[in-house]
């Protein structure tokens, strides 16, 4: 090749590097839905496109080591994308290694130093990946069973897809509509968009339509499991005209009548014949009742090797209901049992109830942490990921990081677990970003050359822990009094006496940590007040504690689990709240008299600690708090702490310990600060159930403002 | 008479790659389209000379809008070289029996390319 036709290597770097990038985040995307049960089809095939460009630039500029490795990695993610290679947890590691690679690649083409990677070990491994895949014949493969027009121009991945598609018993619709050939692209986007709930757009098919120069149509091909009824409502004001498309019988060719034909036989009805045709061998080896011929590449045993069982985390949920309902009726039970006691021909048969109550109580509280064990999974699944990507963001950065994690084996709900990986990903982020110095400076100041970001988790009573560390620059407490004012985020005064812990806390307020210059890195925008809201989500709080010149540690502090928690149940102004018990401390009873009023905040004093009160009642527009009528009547003040913080809850009865169930309040009540959901006890009175991470903050914003 | 060329591809450096390559040959006006959906607006108004068509593209796939050239009568006989790499090479014979003219496999060298497109421009 003519090396004055091919563009400069900064040409080559600039695509192939935004092609690496769509790698890796696709591939974070993969992994995460293996995680959470699923990976959209789309998302693998997009996975294999990149590659594909990867190697095509590649070969283009003479990159030969680059292209190497991305024609085989090409041909791992194609047979994967066309289900003959399984997404296992080896070839996920091959994947990130492999993308690892053509990072040092591009650093080494940009000019750095050689990466001394062996080519020849990954690409070994690569090909052992792709070998692994399903046998299939390569001639024979038949048509997919619809239209030659559409037969014809559908790519192998699509007739891939449309098999499966028929192979899990979806219907196939015939979604047409005509767009002007100026607003082809938002048409486009916007029908993909409103499908995508639907079911699955195997293909678009552009045509043309005879005498209308100004209109294109387009015909979308649909795999969905909904009616054809919904999937016209669905598509209501579209534009759209949804009909079935009809499968049609395929005359099985010469190479593939063998298996065909049995499966004609064993098909009834038309569609499962269609579908059957043709599916992939693992789908067509539970059809096919014929003896395998010998030198066929069977497997001798169908019986999986793995003892796992891969469940829907929904069904947890669900099962997790149930047990609630149980615990429901097991308080009925008391309750009866109670009664029974006081009536006196009886007695002997309550005591006799309550033996079987406990019994009873036993079981159900094995059977809930039985399912509670089951959806803990150890945090090393999101730190391995997390340490991974770090490399790869300190290459970026021009930084060397080393990254040390410890307790990866500490175990938190499922649920939890996944809504972390975003927050901590940014967190490793900016530490990274703007906490590690650059190299120079770290030598200045002393430090070794390689920077360190430590990810510590540890279980502490009903919670864990998790801590981001960095050695770095740390924060420096006059750069945030500045934006801070800048922002008018706070006054100059409240600004003057402020603890150094309330100053680093600013960081976490909209805007404020978000740095003047837009960071590659750290993303665009998204500061850390999202971080603490996603924290917040999950009821957990976030903590920052920095030393200028020594580095920056966040803390975050998460329930367990989210699925069923011993509450605090208490009264006020009628209404019964559930406070959950992880978060309290103490309950004291109060004489109103010890109330009084600070800085226009009531608090009360305890053991010589002030504490801000907050007047449940009041709080969520339930009246005043009842006055106390008898001299023998107290008051209660629930002592609730998360992290360094306290507050006082003030209710006028403590009802007792209860085990609730959160349930949701749907959306119009989801965003309604210090509600985490609603649950009911034993007499189905609904009750809300407070989220005193949310109430901690509110007060101590308040306090901020104030 | 200048011969129009329509170079679709969603790699910029593959059509500066290929442009580059035509424009060298000689008189050659050369449109780009960075998707099958920008192509689709261009070959609705423009008749062109030669077409190359990358396979793989995210919003349109290659095939699909080969199907669309062969039904649309503006360019209905208009030679079709794809593009793609050897890999996918079912697309390759289907492209080929909806009627495209060539098929050059990536890498190609600038000679390979040129040939074909020479070829097809009767020149």
């Amino acid at each position: 090749m003519t090396s004055s036709l091919v563009g400069g290597i900064e040409d080559f770097l600039a695509e192939a590097q935004e092609i690496v990038d769509h790698l890796s985040s696709t591939l974070l995307a993969v992994d995460q839905g293996t995680k959470s049960g699923g990976v959209d089809p789309d998302l693998i095939n997009t996975f294999f496109r990149h590659a594909h460009s990867l190697k095509g630039l590649a070969g283009m500029f003479g990159q030969t080591e680059v292209g190497g490795i991305a024609h085989h990695f090409e041909n791992v993610l194609d047979a994967l994308r066309l289900g003959r290679v399984r997404l296992d947890r080896d070839n996920l590691d091959l994947f990130y290694e492999t993308i690892e690679t053509f990072h040092a690649q591009l650093a080494a083409v940009a000019g750095g130093p050689a990466h001394g990677r062996d080519m020849d070990a990954l690409t070994a491994r690569l090909d052992a990946a792709e070998r692994s895949k399903a046998p299939w014949q390569k001639s024979g493969l038949p048509r997919v069973p619809v239209e030659p027009a559409i037969a014809e121009v559908l790519s192998e991945y699509e007739e891939h897809r449309l098999r499966e598609n028929l192979a899990r018993g979806a219907t196939l619709y015939d979604v047409r509509v005509a767009y002007e050939v100026t607003a082809i692209e938002s048409g486009l986007s916007g029908m993909r968009e409103r499908l995508k709930p639907v079911g699955e757009v195997i293909a678009t098919l552009p045509n043309p339509i005879p005498g209308d120069d100004v209109r294109l149509e387009f015909r979308f091909i649909v795999g969905s499991v909904v009616p054809e009824a919904n999937v016209a409502a669905a598509l209501f004001g579209s534009g759209a005209v949804v009909s079935v498309l009809p499968l049609v019988t395929i005359t099985p060719t010469a190479s593939a009548a063998t298996g065909a034909g049995a499966a004609t036989e064993a098909g009834a009805g038309k569609g499962a014949a269609a579908a059957n045709v043709g599916a992939d061998p693992g789908v067509a080896a539970g059809a096919a009742s014929a003896p395998p011929s010998a030198g066929d590449n069977v497997p001798i045993s169908l019986r999986s090797v793995s003892q796992t069982v891969r469940v829907d985390i929904a069904r947890l949920d669900s099962l997790m209901n149930i047990v609630g309902e149980l615990v429901l009726a097991k308080a009925g039970i008391l309750r009866v049992t109670e009664r029974l006691k006081g009536e006196p021909e009886l007695g002997h048969l309550a005591v006799e109830l309550h033996r079987e109550y406990r019994i009873l109580d036993r079981r159900v509280a094995e059977l809930r942490e039985g399912l509670l064990e089951v959806r803990m999974v150890p945090l090393s699944t999101i730190f391995d990921k997390l340490t991974r990507v770090a490399r790869s963001i300190s290459r970026s950065a021009g930084k060397s990081v080393e990254v040390v994690v410890s307790g990866a084996d500490t175990e938190l709900d499922k649920l939890i677990v996944e809504e972390l990986s975003d927050p901590l990903l940014h967190m490793l982020r900016n530490s990274i970003d703007h906490g590690i110095e650059a190299p120079e400076t770290r030598a200045a100041r002393g430090k070794p050359p390689a920077g360190r970001v430590e990810l510590r988790a540890y279980q502490k009573g009903n919670h864990v822990v998790i801590e981001v560390a960095d050695d770095g620059g740390g924060i420096d407490p006059d750069g945030i009094r500045k934006v801070a004012l800048e922002r008018g985020a706070v006054t100059q005064t409240r600004l003057a006496e402020m603890s150094a812990r309330d100053l680093l806390n600013l960081i976490f307020l909209p805007g404020l940590s978000t740095k003047s210059e837009v960071s590659e890195l750290s993303g665009r925008g998204v500061g850390l007040d999202v971080v603490k809201n996603n924290i917040a989500k999950l009821s957990g709080v976030i903590d920052i504690d920095s030393e200028p010149g020594r580095g920056t540690t966040f803390t975050i502090t998460l329930p367990i689990t989210l699925a069923i928690l011993p509450a605090l149940i208490v009264r006020s102004a009628g209404q019964v709240f559930a406070i959950p018990l992880s978060s309290v401390l103490e309950s004291i009873a109060v004489d109103p008299s010890r109330l009084h009023r600070l800085a226009g905040r009531e608090v009360v004093t305890l053991r010589g600690v002030t504490l801000p009160i907050l007047r449940l009642a009041e709080t969520f527009g339930f009246g005043p708090t009842r006055p106390i009528t008898s001299a023998a009547n107290t008051w209660y003040v629930v002592v609730v702490g998360i992290a360094e913080l306290r507050l006082g809850i003030l209710v006028e009865d403590l009802a007792g310990q209860q085990d609730v169930i959160i349930k949701s309040l749907g959306k119009m009540l989801s965003g309604a600060r210090g509600i985490a959901g609603a649950t009911e006890l034993g007499n189905q009175e609904p009750v809300l159930v407070l989220d005193v991470a949310a109430l901690v903050e509110e007060a101590l914003r308040r306090e901020v403002a104030a | 008479m200048r011969k129009r060329v329509l170079v679709v591809d969603d790699s910029a450096a593959m059509r500066t790659l290929v442009t580059t390559t035509i424009e060298t040959l000689g008189d050659f006006a050369v449109d780009e389209a960075k998707g099958g959906v920008e192509a689709l607006s261009l070959l609705n108004h423009a008749a062109y000379d030669i077409i190359l068509l990358d396979i793989n593209m995210p919003d349109l796939h290659g095939l699909e809008l080969l199907g669309f050239i062969r039904s649309n009568p503006r360019n209905k006989a208009t030679p079709i070289i794809l593009i793609s790499t050897e890999s996918t090479e079912r697309d390759r014979e289907k492209g080929l029996a909806l009627g495209a003219s060539a098929y050059v496999a990536k890498p190609f060298s600038p000679e390979e390319l040129a040939a074909h497109v020479s070829r097809l421009a009767g020149s």
